[in-house]
């Protein structure tokens, strides 16, 4: 597996380095001193798995992970001592680590990423990134204080709103900074259907649908929205579900 | 003498005023009034302390409003009186005998000046009853010396709940800035981010420069032991908190390297001057934060120091703008001066400024004496 570390103290990328020799399944491909660096390092090395900080000059990690091209790869944060990060991280079970790093705490992040779905995929990471975004990849999205990584399958609609993307899941409407266009062409399009020029639907979360005026249909997304279909939108619709 | 304990909210005295006139006019009008009403209902008329059955005549409520107006002018001069001499300050056992006698002063007073009248209406009345002068005298004087202290009582009662009131919440308000200046206290502490990220640098340094990871283990261990002490201290020479100040440099140093480089120039005299515990200590913290971290390429921080006149003048420089501080809610800079503020009053002052080459500079301004009378400060407990 490979992995890139992000972090603007060049100690704290040898203290990583040296606990991850303890760990020879990870190779460190790479190393990254601050967030442009890191993009030009994921574009060129296309690592697995990335260690990143919170706190760096400019932006921040979060800025990174927020204008990495998905799909991502897996992200373990380290962070020296930051409450709300914290809160966030816990908040939704993603990887963390407190610096000073326990070699414990290492073994069980890198654990828990041998065991996640996604890894499956991350044998051929190249034509991954080429080719539509997987049910299993992830979608970083943050708004405030929250942060998620959402699965793609979990997503149930996207809204346009100008150059933001709205991005409905499980409790949560976070905008993501990518336009809906954008995001359609990285999208399955046996999963996601564009409903209208507003809004793209998950097929996989359609609760029922039930005939609407002019020839239309009204689309219930479970536990969520409902969408509109035109006539002609419909037309598209019934021919692609009768295959 | 300054103090960092509000005063209590006092009633303005105007407000005061407004109520006493209040007071008065209802009491004396509203007592008048009982009377006469008393007196009709009874058929019956006190002359000289003999009571007579008969109807009220004019003269005779004229007697009772006049005698009831020299009453009421008696006690505003009482009023008079307890203002000039501060009464209303004194305990409950100072002032009880005072008001004994000063109503019976006024008692007598009272009955002295309301004599002629009744020897004025006295010609024309029909008097059939005789009675002892002195008899009628002595009367007049007790009643006049018991409605003179139950004036006195009123009176007194209301300031005295409103002391007590104000106490009360002088109390409270004493409590709340104890507590505030130990919060503040914990809020000067030395930032934990800092203190695990050192940690991580020093883990990775001990096998790359182990002599280096020993001389930041010291650093430290220095700046924990000062910034857990600076709670406790009222001041300390600037030459101890500079000291700190370069351990704390040297650690960041360690982390930054070559990003962060130092200069600090403070004059001998300077050093001697006594400065509030970690003071110069937040601005360098605040310097690195704002100036140094955000930035790839780094930069200086200069600490520039020196007498002039009677004043310490104190300037930390890092490169940057007040902009980048945006998001920050300048809470470690608010808390220095109001730090300062407690024990200098407004003798001390405390600046952040832009300046259009590209630096920010926070500048101190402290007076070389009178750090030691500060008993507003002192008052605080330390710890707990």
């Amino acid at each position: 597996m490979k992995a890139l570390l992000v972090d603007d103290e060049r100690l704290a990328r040898k203290e990583l380095r040296k606990l991850l020799t303890a760990h020879p399944h990870i190779e460190v491909v790479g190393e990254a001193a601050d967030a442009a660096e890191a993009r030009q390092a994921v574009a060129a090395l296309t690592p697995d798995l990335l260690f990143l900080d919170v706190q760096m000059p400019g932006e921040d990690g979060f800025a990174l992970l927020e204008s990495l091209e998905p799909p991502l790869p897996h992200v373990i944060f380290a962070t020296a001592f930051d409450e709300f990060a914290v809160k966030a991280f816990e908040f939704n079970a993603l990887d963390y680590l407190l610096k000073p790093v326990d070699p414990a705490r290492l073994a069980a992040a890198l654990t828990k990423i041998a065991a996640a779905p996604a890894a499956e995929e991350g044998a051929e990471p190249v034509t991954i990134r080429t080719d539509r975004l997987h049910a299993h990849d992830k979608v970083f999205v943050r708004q405030g204080e929250q942060c998620w990584f959402v699965e793609v399958r979990s997503i149930r609609l996207l809204e346009s709103e100008g150059n933001y993307t709205r991005v409905h899941f499980d409790g949560a409407q976070p905008l993501l900074f990518r336009s809906l266009n954008a995001m359609e062409e990285r999208l399955d399009q046996r999963m996601f259907f564009r409903a209208n020029r507003r809004q793209l639907v998950n097929l996989e979360w359609i609760d029922k649908i039930e005939p609407w005026f002019s020839g239309g249909l009204l689309v219930h997304i479970k536990g969520g929205p409902r969408v509109e279909l035109s006539r002609r939108q419909a037309q598209a619709f019934r021919e692609q579900m009768s295959l | 003498m300054s103090s960092p304990v509000v005063p209590p909210t006092e009633r303005p005295a105007s407000r005061n005023s407004r109520l006493y006139v209040a007071c008065q006019a209802v009491g004396w009008g509203g007592w008048t009034l009982l009377y006469i009403c008393l007196l009709f209902a009874q058929g019956e008329v006190l002359v000289k302390g003999e009571v007579i059955n008969k109807q009220p005549t004019p003269t005779d409520l004229a007697l009772i409003v006049a005698g009831n107006c020299i009453g009421l002018v008696l006690t505003h001069l009482y009023r008079l009186h307890i203002h000039r001499r501060g009464w209303a300050q004194l305990s409950l056992r100072a002032l009880l005998p005072r008001i004994g006698l000063a109503s019976l002063l006024l008692g007598v007073a009272w009955t002295g000046l309301t004599w002629p009248l009744l020897h004025i209406f006295e010609s024309q009345g029909e008097q059939t009853v005789q009675i002892s002068r002195a008899t009628v005298v002595v009367y007049s004087v007790f009643n006049g010396t018991v409605f003179m202290f139950v004036w006195s009582a009123l009176y007194f009662g209301y300031h005295l709940f409103e002391r007590y009131r104000r106490s009360e919440v002088a109390v409270w308000q004493l409590q709340s800035t104890a507590k505030e200046a130990e919060l503040r206290a914990l809020k000067s502490q030395v930032n934990p981010h800092f203190i695990f990220n050192s940690l991580n640098s020093l883990r990775a340094l001990i096998d790359e420069n182990p002599a280096q990871a020993r001389d930041a283990v010291t650093r430290l261990a220095n700046l924990l032991r000062y910034s857990l002490k600076a709670g406790q201290l009222e001041t300390v020479p600037l030459s101890d908190e500079l000291q700190i100040v370069g351990d704390y440099l040297a650690l960041e140093q360690v982390r930054h390297e070559d990003r962060l480089r130092v200069r600090i120039e403070v004059s001998p005299e300077a050093q001697a001057v006594n400065v509030p515990p970690m003071l110069v200590q937040t601005l360098v913290e605040n310097a690195v934060k704002y100036g140094i971290a955000p930035r790839r390429e780094g930069g200086e921080i200069s600490i520039v120091g020196r007498c002039e006149g009677e004043r310490l003048l104190l300037r930390v420089t890092n490169p940057g703008t007040l902009d980048a501080r945006g998001g920050s809610t300048g809470l470690g800079l608010r808390n220095a001066a109001e730090r300062l503020r407690l024990i200098f009053g407004e003798k001390a002052r405390l600046r952040l400024e832009a300046q259009p080459v590209g630096l920010v500079v926070a500048s101190i301004e402290l007076p070389l004496a009178g750090v030691h009378s500060t008993p507003a400060y002192r008052s605080i407990p330390a710890v707990p």
